[in-house]
């Protein structure tokens, strides 16, 4: 890959970067997730599988404060969930993340959506942030829109800027919530190949997803998780071929 | 893990403490308004209230409400008549009988209705030399107005309608009288429902307006009754109910009459 | 019959005087229904359940009352009923903002709640601040939303306005009746007055009916 590494791994510590701990979570009297314990270190790709429902999309959520968490623990780096006003904002600044429905603001261009993060939230200038913005749409292949709206751009475009702007704060984490689920299936490969080249730049990804291939490709690890409980996570070998968990080779059977 | 847990709550209960004094914020607002409503009030009306004004006007209130109905209905079926014209005539080839309509819908929409009522009243006569009742006039201006939103609806409809149905129709070699009376009318009659029932609730409401030409619709019975009695507060509180009930009642049968022709549609 | 130029001519300034106060009764009702707005549109969205209730209950009561029995109670009723006297101006003003306060709560509530929840998340996610949440994604796309119907409020106010010389407010439709009365040149001073309001509520009805054909346009 050419293009420069955005967040690098600061020379590799042992504590891992993101830590949960038996984290539960309500609505109501539904528990969506039911103690889940999770960590992944600088650099690691976590690749999270399971049917939907499962409570992949709320753990994801929990880790950037999106969503709330009822009893356990989350620390991101050396921050711990649930923080203040002002922790939380730092956490954000550190966990970007990548929605299923992309959540463009369809009223900015393609480049305004991009630079608007760096600018109000890390203090750089418009020149600056415009300046990044083109480095990383040049990167995720799509600069030559960059004066477009989202609503001119098809959906592998839109999720591709998504991802740029997710970017653009310079996090160490992505949270990736089923990236390519609402993409024509023409579209799911150039998002994927955009992940894929992230992916060995090191930073630090949790992906939600129903690509089993991209898991065993680029997962360092991958997960299931089924009725909010994390049921079984190994590196994908281990994972696709021996199938440790009835559940998990259930569903596995019907989706491959 | 304890400790953990402590300052996780307390971090929440500031939160909630913020969110609570956001959330009470318009109470706050809404109760010293209220509180400085009540302080300017003089309460000692409230001793002299007399509903049974009400019982003794009864008649000439029913006779008005009776009025509002009667110039609502027939002033709106006469408008419905001119905008199916109208919107027959739009789809004329003859471009300056289209601007024609379109400058009338336009006129009409823009000008407030009592203008538009004291115009017809005072002004019409010196060009026509028929002078008309106030009753007259009411209707004349509630017809016309009301025949320039209904023009726009019926166009709409008629809009809506596929191309291919127009395509069947000319296939099958109707005449375009048999076209727009057995193909385009019926179908755009079932869209054009929901637009019909308000702007038919928007003229029950309207015709209220008639009241500062004393046409004898309900609200100009509420007015000479409360001039009469010296009791507003009755009279008026009462029409304003009676407005209400039957508003509301006139939105719940409209609504009652879409689903029926939702469900027959499938 | 004859339209007699010369008699509207010689009249104009007085009419114009009353266009003057039916401008400013327009825009002084405009801002209180805008507050009224504001208030109302809080309570719908993030008062408690009775305050909610209060608040939609507002809007429904003043949208489906007639506008004439609005302005004919307060008119009528507030000697009767307040300490202080309301001058005709006064009543006018604020009969004139209590529908249109109700109108515009359920626009901005309409606006507020079709931006889409993603669109928050996704601001919160990349660590926006709340008042350039608010600012950069959340205003401009209301206002996009609300633009449109609210300049349609501003149009029944204006034609609404016209109501209020019942009170003996002596705006641009009180003076043509006035000046009609005086010189029995009706014909003329009704027409120029209908010609007046016409041309105030056309750019604005043709503004609105543009938006609102583009919005539809690029929902389809």
């Amino acid at each position: 890959m050419s293009s420069r590494p955005i967040a690098s791994p600061s020379g590799e510590s042992s504590a891992p970067f993101i830590v949960c701990e038996n984290v539960r979570k309500f609505y109501g009297a539904f528990e969506a997730l039911k103690g889940v314990s999770l960590s992944a270190a600088r650099g690691e790709v976590v690749c999270i599988i399971g049917p939907s429902g499962s409570g992949k999309s709320t753990l994801l959520r929990t880790l950037n404060g999106l969503e709330s968490f009822d009893d356990g623990r989350i620390r991101i780096g050396d921050v711990d969930l649930p923080g203040t006003h002002r922790q939380i904002l730092e956490v954000r600044r550190e966990v970007g993340m990548v929605f299923q429905s992309f959540n463009l603001f369809p009223h900015m261009t393609v480049r305004r959506n991009v630079a608007l993060a760096p600018v109000r939230s890390r203090g750089l200038s418009w020149v600056e942030a415009n300046g990044r913005a083109e480095r990383l749409l040049r990167r995720v292949g799509i600069v030559d829109q960059i004066d477009k709206y989202p609503g001119q751009l098809s959906g592998g475009q839109q999720q591709r800027v998504a991802i740029a702007r997710a970017l653009a704060v310079e996090p160490q984490v992505l949270l990736f919530d089923e990236p390519t689920s609402s993409l024509d299936p023409e579209m799911v490969q150039e998002v994927l190949q955009v992940m894929r080249e992230l992916a060995h730049t090191g930073i630090t990804m949790l992906v939600a997803t129903h690509e089993m291939g991209f898991a065993r490709e680029v997962a360092d690890r991958v997960g299931f998780m089924d009725g909010g409980t994390l049921l079984h996570i190994a590196p994908p070998r281990e994972f696709f071929d021996h199938r440790a968990d009835k559940r998990l080779s259930a569903f596995l059977s019907k989706i491959l | 893990m304890v400790s953990d847990k402590g300052i996780a709550r307390r971090g929440t209960s500031g939160l909630a403490a913020g969110a609570a004094f956001a959330r009470s914020l318009p109470i706050i607002i809404g109760l010293g308004l209220v509180a400085w409503l009540a302080w300017g009030v003089n309460w000692s009306f409230v001793s002299n209230l007399d509903f049974t004004v009400i019982y003794k006007y009864r008649v000439a209130l029913f006779e008005g409400l009776v009025n509002t109905v009667w110039i609502t209905f027939a002033s709106l079926l006469l408008g419905l008549i001119l905008a199916i014209i109208f919107a027959l005539l739009a789809n004329v080839r003859y471009a300056p009988l289209r601007w024609i309509i379109v400058f009338y819908v336009e006129v009409l929409r823009d000008v407030p209705l009592v203008v538009a009522l004291f115009w017809i009243h005072f002004a019409l006569p010196v060009v026509t030399g028929i002078s008309t009742s106030v009753f007259e006039s009411g209707f004349i201006a509630m017809a016309l107005q009301s025949s320039a939103y209904l023009t726009d609806a019926v166009r709409a409809g008629v809009q809506a309608i596929p191309k291919g149905q127009w395509d069947a129709a000319d296939a099958l070699g109707f005449t375009t009288a048999r076209k727009w009376l057995d193909i385009i009318l019926p179908q755009a009659f079932r869209i054009i429902i929901p637009p019909l029932a308000n702007i038919a609730l928007g003229y029950f409401k309207a015709s209220s307006v008639l009241a500062l030409l004393s046409v004898g619709e309900l609200t100009t019975v509420a007015t000479r009754i409360s001039n009469y009695t010296f009791k507003p507060i009755e009279t008026f509180t009462f029409v304003a109910f009676v407005y209400l009930v039957l508003g509301y009642s006139l939105s719940w049968l409209t609504f009652r009459l879409e689903n029926l022709f939702e469900t027959k549609r499938i | 019959m004859s339209f007699d130029t010369q008699i509207v001519w010689q009249n104009l300034p007085s009419l114009l005087y009353g266009l003057r106060l039916t401008i400013v009764i327009v825009i002084l009702s405009l801002f209180f229904a805008g507050v009224i707005g504001v208030l109302i549109c809080a309570g719908m969205l993030l008062g408690s359940p009775v305050v909610r209730r209060i608040s939609a209950d507002y809007v429904s009561i003043f949208r489906a009352l007639p506008e004439p029995i609005i302005i004919f109670w307060l008119y009528y009723c507030s000697p009767l009923i307040l300490n202080t006297k309301l001058t005709a101006f006064e009543t006018g003003a604020i009969a004139l903002a209590i529908p249109s306060g109700a109108y515009l709560a359920e626009i901005f509530r309409a606006g507020i709640q079709a931006i889409p929840r993603g669109q928050i998340e996704a601001a919160r996610a990349l660590g926006l601040p709340p008042f350039w949440l608010l600012w950069d994604v959340l205003v401009p796309q209301a206002l996009r939303i609300m633009i449109p119907p609210t300049l349609g409020i501003v149009t029944i106010l204006i034609k609404n306005s016209a109501l209020v010389s019942a009170l003996g407010v002596e705006e641009l439709f009180y003076r043509a009746n006035v000046l009609g009365g005086q010189t029995f040149h009706y014909f003329e001073f009704l027409t120029v007055t209908a010609i007046i309001y016409f041309m105030l509520i056309l750019p604005l009805s043709a503004a609105v009916q543009f938006q609102e054909q583009r919005l539809s346009a690029r929902h389809r």
